[in-house]
């Protein structure tokens, strides 16, 4: 199975895009499986929100308030590329100066994984994410991503979190 | 409890089944229902969401 980072789905439903052929020829395929997290359902809302003008939906659908028309497009995407939704995670407890506080477990994963991995923070925390998901709901081989940041990690990433990180484009 | 319910008050969801059904069926009638029309790349438009240029 695979994660699916954001740019891959917003480069499948933009035709004019360099990535938008191995995108969509990715999503479109039935294997590997695909999941995302709470993480990807947020950003891509967040994504459809700020390009607001360049969200093209059709008559019955743009007469919606603005909220309905990206929730609508963001469960038409999930669903359209056949995506799994992995649920949440969990926390875990840290001790932080005299406070022993739970946390998201993504959170953590993500802070302890930051000085070998030396990424942006929803960079870590997609991984984090995926390599959580992994041991506990669906056994994921691949992160899938258009990410040069996180492909210059791919090696890092393969051995801290026993994750290969791919293209699309270099996929079978 | 108190926790419990004030969690379900700050839980927010959209039933936006009939709007996705719609897509749906323009796609099987042959129609692209959904059409990012970006004016950077993919890459580049959520890459800013994140903090940064692509590099």
């Amino acid at each position: 199975m695979a994660y699916v980072d954001t740019n891959v789905l917003v480069a499948a439903y933009s035709p004019k895009d360099p990535l938008h052929p191995s995108a969509k020829s990715f999503l479109s395929k039935q294997q590997p499986r695909k999941v995302v997290s709470a993480l990807s359902f947020a950003e891509l809302s967040a994504v459809l929100s700020r390009v607001r003008p360049e969200l093209q939906l059709p008559e019955p659908v743009q007469k919606e308030p603005f909220k309905r028309r990206v929730r609508a497009a963001v469960e038409y995407i999930f669903k359209d590329a056949g995506l799994n939704l992995a649920s949440q995670v969990g926390t875990s407890i840290i001790h932080v100066g005299e406070r022993t506080v739970p946390i998201p477990m993504e959170y953590s994963k993500a802070a302890s994984e930051a000085h070998r991995l030396r990424l942006k923070a929803l960079d870590l925390l997609h991984l984090a994410y995926a390599s959580l998901i992994s041991r506990l709901e669906f056994k994921l081989d691949l992160f899938v991503t258009t990410d040069q940041d996180i492909l210059d990690a791919a090696s890092e990433i393969e051995e801290s979190l026993g994750l290969r990180t791919r293209h699309p484009r270099d996929l079978p | 409890m108190l926790k419990s319910k004030l969690s379900e008050e700050l839980s927010e969801d959209e039933d936006v089944h009939e709007l996705v059904e719609i897509l749906f069926k323009l796609k099987k009638n042959g129609k692209n229902p959904l059409v990012l029309k970006l004016k950077k790349t993919a890459v580049e438009t959520v890459a800013e969401g994140r903090g940064r240029w692509p590099t």
